[in-house]
């Protein structure tokens, strides 16, 4: 049994907001079946007690006085957006509300 | 016998700051450059005005007595994941085509207060996901020893411009070997410090505990000059560690120096000449005291495995923001938010994009989270403690930076596996957040016709001895002629 198929991408895809269409998750299901067969060393290691490694690097809280400095201006960091009303990120309607 | 370069950004620095030229000849001569390889498709979205103007501006505070910087008038390509407010930063993705960012990357305002010449920007890996540039929505870069063979990746484009002698540094990023590979496989100079110590502040994110900005150039004298600018804390990354920059510690003697031998580093799969250059290598600087001593680093073999997971997890999560809303290319679907987004994203990403998003979202999802991704993160661990075992009887670990040298464009891209095992020797010092140099170490004959290819030697040192490695780097190069060495069609004359 494959640990992936073109369902599993299909839904992977829709938690990813990507489209694939039918023959891209039938490559893509291929794909992953040979990428996880070539992982399978890694899930059949034993890692009893081991903790896990999150991040790397020296693990130490880096702070920063708690003091106001200037932000980004808004109308700077709205300039790149592809639709903007009102100093607003217009988006398609998300809510329905029967009208 | 290949032509050799004999330049660098400090002899360019020390030359205009004796009156032999001005900043803006350099620049001139380096868009000049440019132009002249730009059949390389090393850079995407040149600005030449504001890089005169820039010079200019450079010129005059010189004229008006101002101290000038430590990289003052040295051109430093930007690879095109560096914020450059006002510069298009497109990251080899047509997603983002056209986007200018609105801020500066702290990297970047660094090399601005140096003085240097920031040139943005270099070509790349699409997202930076890949190993030979052939991921790059706008062509691959090509290697200038052999046109038909790939640079490597994913920062084919900075290390070609080094290469070419098109600037004598630049900045590069390096998540799994991005910096490393490419510097083996063009045979310049590339390090990735310790994790942490170079603010990620401005750097577009794909594997936020794998990412390191990282320098190119073509000898460790210049890697020290770019390394000590951008190192250090930064107040706007809470991942990079509250220390001063990385200065150079220059010890020339390396008697007694202990060179860990990884056996899993030099099995089999090693290509025969590359096994040959960097014994050849490791000769040199036992030649200068150094001794050999064997090590073991069991879970190597795991390392391409646990990177694959822990690297699109965290870039599924990264990538998500590019949603058509905030920035980039939008297309509107059928008028509901999420096929607005899904449409944006399908139209914009190319294939192994989508195809690491779609294994880290996978590897994340319910039911996997924790025997895939949960076990990679152990895994990681595992791989971290076999350098620490290791560094208890070495202090440097030197292995080939490749398994083999550039490959032809086309041979790896239809088996993502074959692509990703590139990436087998540089993974590893990736995932332990360790520091590691990829230098020059020589050529091998390619497959076919009389083309040489360079080798890589890389060395790796325990977390936060960045200075060590750079200083046993540096004494490799003063006994040693393979940085100097350049593509056999190009020109000896320095870059400006």
């Amino acid at each position: 049994m494959t640990e992936a198929n073109t369902q599993s991408v299909e839904k992977c895809a829709a938690l990813a907001r990507l489209d694939v269409t039918p023959e891209e998750a039938r490559q893509l299901s291929a794909d992953f079946d040979r990428i996880f067969e070539a992982f399978r060393g890694l899930s059949e290691l034993d890692v009893t007690d081991v903790e896990p490694m999150i991040g790397a690097g020296k693990r130490e809280n880096v702070l920063r006085e708690d003091r106001t400095a200037e932000s980004l201006a808004t109308a700077k960091l709205m300039d790149p957006a592809p639709k903007v009303e009102d100093d607003l990120f217009s988006v398609p309607k998300t809510v329905d509300t029967g009208s | 016998m290949s032509p050799t370069f004999d330049h660098d950004g400090v002899a360019l620095r020390q030359s205009v700051l004796d009156g032999k030229r001005r900043v803006q000849e350099v620049a001139q001569a380096t868009l000049d450059a440019i132009e002249a390889h730009a059949d390389l498709n090393a850079f995407l979205a040149i600005e030449p005005e504001a890089v005169l103007a820039r010079a200019a501006q450079l010129d005059d505070s010189l004229a008006a007595g101002h101290e000038p910087g430590a990289l003052f008038g040295i051109p430093v390509a930007l690879k095109a994941n560096l914020c450059y407010e006002g510069h298009e930063v497109n990251c080899g993705s047509k997603l983002l085509a056209g986007y200018r960012p609105p801020y500066t990357a702290t990297v970047v305002k660094r090399l601005l207060a140096a003085g240097a010449l920031p040139i943005s920007a270099t070509n790349m890996d699409e997202f930076a996901m890949g190993s030979s540039g052939e991921n790059s929505a706008y062509g691959p870069t090509l290697n200038p020893w052999a046109r038909e063979y790939a640079p490597g990746g994913s920062s084919s484009g900075s290390s070609v411009a080094v290469a070419a002698a098109m600037v004598p540094m630049a900045l590069g990023s390096d998540t799994g070997g991005s910096v490393r590979q490419p510097a083996s496989f063009c045979g310049v100079t590339g390090f990735k410090p310790s994790y942490g110590r170079v603010s990620r502040y401005g750097l577009v994110a794909f594997g936020s505990s794998l990412d390191q900005i990282s320098p190119l150039a073509r000898s460790v004298r210049d890697i020290d000059l770019l390394t000590t600018c951008i190192s250090g804390a930064d107040p706007a990354d809470s991942t990079c560690l509250a220390q001063g920059p990385i200065l150079p510690e220059t010890r020339e003697d390396i008697r007694g120096l202990k060179l860990g031998i990884p056996e899993q580093s030099f099995g089999e799969g090693l290509d025969d000449g590359v096994r040959a250059r960097v014994e050849e290598a490791i000769e040199a600087l036992v030649a200068l005291g150094a001794e050999r001593v064997p090590i073991s680093l069991p879970h190597s073999e795991h390392a391409v495995a646990t990177y694959y997971v822990v690297a699109t997890a965290e870039a599924s999560s990264n990538l998500a923001r590019f949603d058509g809303v905030r920035f980039g290319q939008r297309l509107e679907g059928d008028g509901s938010l999420a096929a607005m987004m899904a449409a944006t994203r399908e139209a914009g990403f190319g294939d192994e994009v989508k195809r690491r998003i779609l294994l880290g979202t996978h590897v994340l999802s319910s039911g996997y989270y924790e025997a895939w991704y949960g076990k990679a993160q152990r895994v990681r661990t595992l791989i971290l403690r076999d350098f620490e075992r290791a560094f208890e009887q070495c202090d440097t670990i030197v292995c080939p930076t490749s398994p083999t040298p550039a490959f032809r464009f086309g041979e790896r891209t239809a088996d993502p596996i074959a692509m990703y095992l590139s990436d087998v020797l540089t993974v590893p010092a990736s995932l332990a957040g360790l520091p590691a140099i990829s230098l020059p170490a020589g050529v091998v004959d390619a497959p076919t016709g009389s083309l040489a290819l360079p080798v890589g030697l890389q060395m790796i040192a325990p977390a936060l001895a960045d200075a060590k490695l750079l200083n046993v780097a540096r004494v490799f190069q003063a006994s040693t002629d393979f940085h100097r060495a350049a593509p056999p069609t190009f020109a000896q004359e320095p870059c400006a």
